[in-house]
């Protein structure tokens, strides 16, 4: 069950970190020209992006918005749990990635 | 105790009156000469965690521009200034970052004008300490105004007004007066400062695991390409191998490489302690607990400071 309690700033930079270095240890295992990895690859860079955005710039953590989309994140970051740490399930976990991307890339929307 | 009252003679009066005038003395000193100790405690352990927050920040563009170095050499491509002069690269702005030095620059002559007023009753000592907070302030406010964000800004306008006030009060010779003053006036201005730096260097600290953990791939990746051609170097195995055991070692110890981030936490519970004692009776029980609590952020500076020491040693 998801965690309803709101999300602050540090807790999405802290959550954001955690997801980074998951990627990383499983980007390690395909080769750097693989489609796979430069998929990983591509990823990383983005949350890596969006991370430093996050830490750098001012956001307001207690509007609706802010509030609705990190509770979407834990969601999603739930269902990337179930399946990051299994290599044979790969396809759900990029699945996954994508749609917490795409939720933190909302996010730093919110940024002046 | 009981002793002495049973015993009505002259020499044991004396001493019963001494015990009460020294225990009262004790318990309801106004003089600055009981916070004295704690301060000097707060000061010293304030001075290091605010280097290690200096240190922090200085080192954080650094450590963001190797790592988009290291990210372009492992995708073999171009490396041109045009990218290295990117601001987007950097955490913090030149003027971000200089805010957030001044900030800790307020915060020190904060501390030192504690630490000014509990030793000693010249008013002109007093005043010259006011006067360079006063002077911290000024050049913190104007570099506020370059910066986007007001949450500085609320607190320097906070301290400005504890400078003011503590000058007025220490130029009337009114020393107690002006220490209690300077406490219980900053409660609310230098923790919320305290408590944004705090997460500030949990923030960077976030960054330099970000960081770490892309170094632990481009090391592996050296390593496995390597051995996945047809005749792989020994040598340059060996190598891969070498700097996998170097940003490992790094990784290990990064939970060690908090930086400032615990003694900024422990500062905050140390100066909450003081503005606690300055509105207390001051009794011997509250400066004890008040000790208690410089003890603590003192242990804590010592931990930093080796931590500082490793920051500075750790090649990332």
């Amino acid at each position: 069950m998801t965690d309803s309690k709101p999300m602050t700033r540090l807790e999405l930079i802290r959550l954001i970190g955690d997801v980074l270095t998951e990627v990383d240890v499983v980007r390690a295992n395909f080769m750097r020209e693989t489609a796979t990895r430069k998929r990983l690859d591509n990823i990383r860079d983005a949350l890596d992006t969006y991370q430093r955005k996050l830490v750098r710039s001012v956001i307001k953590d207690n509007t609706k918005s802010f509030k609705e989309l990190t509770m979407s994140l834990k969601k999603v970051n739930e269902s990337l749990r179930q399946t990051i740490e299994a290599v044979d399930k790969i396809a759900q976990t990029l699945e996954d990635l994508v749609k917490f991307v795409g939720v933190v890339q909302k996010i730093a929307e919110l940024m002046p | 105790m009981r002793n002495i009252v049973k015993n009505h003679n002259g020499v044991d009066i004396c001493k019963l009156f001494y015990v009460i005038l020294s225990t009262l003395l004790i318990a309801g000193c106004m003089s600055p000469a009981a916070y004295r100790e704690p301060i000097t405690r707060f000061q010293q352990a304030s001075t290091v965690v605010i280097e290690g927050a200096r240190t922090e920040y200085g080192l954080t563009n650094k450590r963001e521009r190797n790592a988009l170095i290291d990210g372009l050499v492992a995708k073999r491509a171009l490396i041109t200034l045009k990218t290295l002069n990117d601001k987007e690269m950097r955490v913090l702005g030149s003027d971000d970052l200089a805010a957030r030095m001044l900030a800790l620059d307020a915060l020190a002559k904060h501390g030192q004008l504690l630490l000014t007023l509990a030793s000693s009753d010249a008013p002109a000592r007093a005043k010259d300490a006011a006067n360079s907070l006063d002077d911290a302030i000024v050049g913190l406010s104007s570099s506020l105004g370059r910066v986007p964000s007001d949450e500085f800004k609320n607190k320097a306008e906070g301290f400005a007004t504890i400078a003011a006030e503590v000058t007025k009060l220490a130029l009337e010779a009114e020393i107690s007066q002006a220490l209690d003053k300077a406490v219980t006036l900053s409660e609310k201005d230098v923790l919320a400062l305290i408590r944004l730096l705090r997460d500030d260097m949990s923030a960077l600290h976030e960054r330099r695991r970000s960081i770490l953990s892309a170094a632990r791939v481009f090391a592996t990746d050296e390593y496995n390409e390597e051995l996945a051609k047809t005749n792989p170097s020994p040598d340059k195995l060996r190598k891969a191998a070498s700097e996998i055991k170097t940003v490992e070692d790094v990784w290990d110890k990064l939970p060690l490489l908090l930086g400032a981030g615990p003694g900024l936490d422990a500062m905050s519970q140390a100066h909450q302690k003081l503005v606690e004692y300055a509105k207390s009776s001051k009794n011997p029980q509250d400066l004890a607990e008040l000790i208690e609590a410089t003890d603590a952020f003192v242990t804590r500076a010592k931990v930093i400071s080796d931590a500082i020491q490793t920051i500075q040693e750790t090649k990332e």
